[in-house]
């Protein structure tokens, strides 16, 4: 289900339209477009066969707003977003394009659309790529009863990445489920006209035009496991591909100029020390040891930039219930933040430019840049990757069970308080080698386990605002101008409120973990196991 | 995809038009959605702009092994909205259904090929509680109960409470209030008694000429008049499906 665009720079718009209509397309009066498509940095939706878009219709002022998530297997699905002044917080500037800033898809209400997107962008925003503005005339082909038959879009005064483009115009031709025959009717039709013929939509074609990359400016790719490669190649394949992400997003961050890098060194320092620690007799002893210590601190280093990033990332939705007034009296504690965040930002930088941090980098890649054959392993380096994966995610459950067991037995609160780097581990070990257990039964496991390792990443997320904030007002309270007392109850309010939700995320996470220990998850888990051992 | 299935025992409770208008909110709300009019009548269909029939395809080809869906799907002029239209032989559907081994389980294995394509399928269902029914419930994660608020109709819910009852595959049933007339002191006092009932959503569909009007229009109720109660209800009933499906 691809759409096809016929595009001229020669032909008068008159012509197109003539054609089309002698093919029996009626012409709704044209309408201004903006579109403008998103992806992550490394072009996880294009690589997943996705395409996002944010899409205005009409005057700048009442515009209709809807983001549009297009894939090839059939509807594409349509989300409409409120007028501005009724976005929700967060979205109030994505329904203003063409400025339209990252987009992070958790904001998004509950429901398919959001699902989908998470799943395929993970934690990361999704940024805008390109921006079309144009004067669209849509068209069809009826069917008697007023369905459509086909759909074409005539696109003209195209303007791609805010210059004119050298287009007269571009006409799009999207299938209609139910009528293949119309649409090749039409495409029969254009094909009298010498114009040039592409594959994709107009905002393809606009990509193309502004010399954007679908893939990214980060490429990854995951890497191809089997059940019964040797362990050794596996761990090192997943540790190659978070490297690539490590050494793209560190030159991000030296540079300042890429918002995502930071969230993508932290993912992949994070993924990384896991798999150092799962790869216990798979990987070479001292390569491991070394490895582990150096990761430890890069993690370190990052750290106060991450939270602070984090903090600011969340700090539309955490004031987003507040009054205008209270808004406006937190304004100096974000201000404060968001200096901390500069500062951060600029020593993580100096640390990442330092001779120790650049020899940790090259000889972490040199050394994935080996052979596998030729790379000495540990005992169980040549067992197969499914058997010891298995063993891995085996144990990293059996530890969350017994947790979930102790937390309903004596249904103390506290009870959890180890679960978080088992979560951790877990979510790394199926992120690398859940697909191993085959689709169905790595997405049962995804389900049984996702919703517990989510929460406790969010509650963990919630704990580190709370500290970034008491930070902050330290800071402020130090600080030599008096703190105003509307800023002071505002911030005891925020305070208040994150206390609030990490008591609330709490108790959910006793309530995700206690499904931990039920019948249908460890079947989920012993079902996935037994097929990657196989 | 999750499964919806609008039924109810009893004809003309608005079924068909709880099942479009649910059917158009979810696509309003990002999801790719399908009809599937299992309802001989072919009213879904017809409110969708989409012609009956399936190209001849009938009720005994589609359930036999080598049936499937995907040749027969149509586009509507909903974006993201779909339709598999019904045809006349859905009247023998119970009869083909008792011919095929495991007949419970046959409309589920027709649609598992879309599982990918659509988040959303809707099931507009016939009256009755037949074997089509079952099978229909079989591949439902929810079941929307449309109850007019008289006496005969409130039984509704009870009756598919003993149809469901010590089934494992048993999907979750809401039930809202539809074709509400307030003048009435029938359905005014069944209202209350309805509300009761721990599957009844507080959701009311009021009798009204904005519902008629479908049928001359053939378009969902919101998109010509959003701002009434109508819209509203539908509005407020897929969020309540939607927090079901979806939930936090």
């Amino acid at each position: 289900v691809t759409s096809v665009t016929c595009s001229a720079s020669d032909i008068p718009v008159s012509e197109a339209h003539a054609v089309l209509a002698a093919a029996g397309v009626s012409f709704a009066p044209p309408h201004r477009l903006v579109r403008t498509r998103f992806d992550t940095a490394d072009g996880r939706l294009h690589a997943a066969g996705l395409r996002l878009e944010l899409r205005s219709t009409g005057p700048a002022e009442g515009a209709t707003t809807e983001l549009v998530l297009t894939d090839t297997t059939g509807a594409a699905a349509h989300l409409a977003l409120p007028a501005r002044a009724h976005a929700p917080v967060g979205l109030e500037r994505a329904v203003a394009p063409p400025t339209a800033p990252p987009l992070d898809p958790a904001s998004l209400p509950r429901g398919p659309f959001r699902s989908r997107l998470l799943e395929r962008s993970g934690t990361r925003p999704v940024l805008p790529q390109v921006t079309v503005t144009s004067q669209r005339a849509s068209g069809v082909v009826a069917t008697e009863a007023g369905a459509p038959r086909a759909v074409v879009h005539l696109d003209r005064a195209l303007v791609v990445a805010g210059v004119h483009a050298p287009l007269a115009w571009a006409a799009e031709l999207t299938p209609v489920v139910g009528h293949d025959a119309a649409t090749a009717e039409l495409r029969t039709a254009l094909g009298t006209l010498p114009a040039r013929w592409t594959d994709g939509d107009v905002l393809e074609l606009a990509l193309t035009l502004a010399g954007v990359d679908p893939l990214g400016s980060r490429r990854t790719s995951p890497p191809e496991l089997t059940r019964r490669m040797p362990a050794l190649h596996g761990f090192r394949a997943v540790l190659r591909l978070h490297a690539a992400t490590l050494d793209a997003a560190w030159d991000g961050i030296v540079s300042g100029t890429d918002p995502a890098a930071l969230h993508d060194l932290c993912d992949a320092v994070e993924q990384t020390r896991v798999l150092l620690v799962e790869g216990r007799r798979v990987l070479p002893p001292g390569i491991r040891s070394t490895a582990t210590d150096r990761l430890r601190w890069l993690d370190t280093a990052l750290r106060e930039a991450r939270d602070l990033e984090r903090c600011l990332a969340a700090w539309p939705t955490l004031t987003g219930g507040y009054a205008a007034a209270d808004r406006a009296a937190l304004e100096p504690l974000h201000e404060t933040v968001l200096q901390r965040r500069s500062g951060a930002l600029e020593h993580l930088a100096g640390e990442l430019r330092s001779a120790r941090a650049t020899m940790i980098r090259r000889s972490w890649l040199d050394w994935l840049a080996e052979p596998d054959d030729e790379v000495p392993g540990g005992a169980r380096a040549a067992r197969p990757l499914g058997t010891v994966a298995a063993t891995r995610i085996e144990d990293a459950h059996a530890q969350i069970a017994t947790l979930a067991r102790a937390g309903t037995a004596t249904s103390a609160p506290g009870d959890h308080d180890g679960l978080a780097p088992h979560a951790a581990r877990l979510a790394c070990l199926l992120a690398a080698f859940g697909p191993l257990a085959g689709r169905r039964r790595d997405t049962a496991l995804q389900d049984a386990v996702d919703p517990l390792t989510d929460q406790v990443r969010a509650e963990q997320h919630l704990r580190s605002h709370a500290e970034v904030v008491r930070a902050a007002a330290d800071d402020l309270a130090r600080a030599d101008t008096e703190v105003a007392d509307d800023t002071a109850t505002a911030i005891d309010q925020l305070t208040a409120h994150l206390d609030g939700l990490i008591a609330d995320a709490r108790t959910a996470t006793g309530a995700r973990l206690a499904e931990q220990d039920r019948t249908r998850t460890r079947r989920a888990v012993d079902d996935a196991l037994e097929r990657m051992r196989r | 995809v999750k499964v919806v299935a609008v039924a109810s025992m009893k004809g003309g409770v608005g079924k068909t038009s709880s099942a479009v208008n649910l059917a158009y909110e979810a696509s309003r709300t990002g999801a790719r959605v399908l009809v599937w009019d299992l309802d001989p009548q072919g009213a879904a269909t017809y409110l969708l702009r989409v012609d009956a029939g399936w190209d001849g395809a009938g009720a005994k080809r589609l359930v036999a092994a080598e049936g499937e869906l995907a040749p027969h799907l149509r586009a509507t002029p909903h974006p993201g909205l779909h339709v598999l239209p019904a045809d006349t032989t859905l009247r023998f559907l119970d009869r083909h259904l008792g011919a095929v081994e495991q007949p419970r389980r046959r409309l589920g294995a027709l649609l598992e090929p879309l599982a990918d394509a659509y988040d959303v399928v809707v099931l507009d269902c016939p009256p009755g509680a037949t074997l089509a029914i079952e099978s229909a419930l079989r591949a439902t994660d929810l079941l929307v109960v449309p109850i007019v608020p008289t006496t005969l109709a409130a039984r509704t819910l009870e009756q598919f409470r003993e149809v469901l009852d010590g089934r494992s595959w048993r999907p979750e049933m809401v039930a809202h209030i539809s074709m509400f007339d307030r003048r009435r002191q029938l359905h005014r006092t069944v209202q209350e008694e309805l509300l009761g009932q721990p599957e009844t959503l507080p959701i009311v569909v009021p009798v009204s000429t904005v519902v008629e009007r479908m049928g001359p229009t053939r378009a969902p109720v919101a998109t010509y008049a959003p701002r009434t109660a109508a819209a509203r209800a539908y509005r407020a009933l897929w969020d309540a499906c939607s927090d079901r499906l979806w939930p936090a």
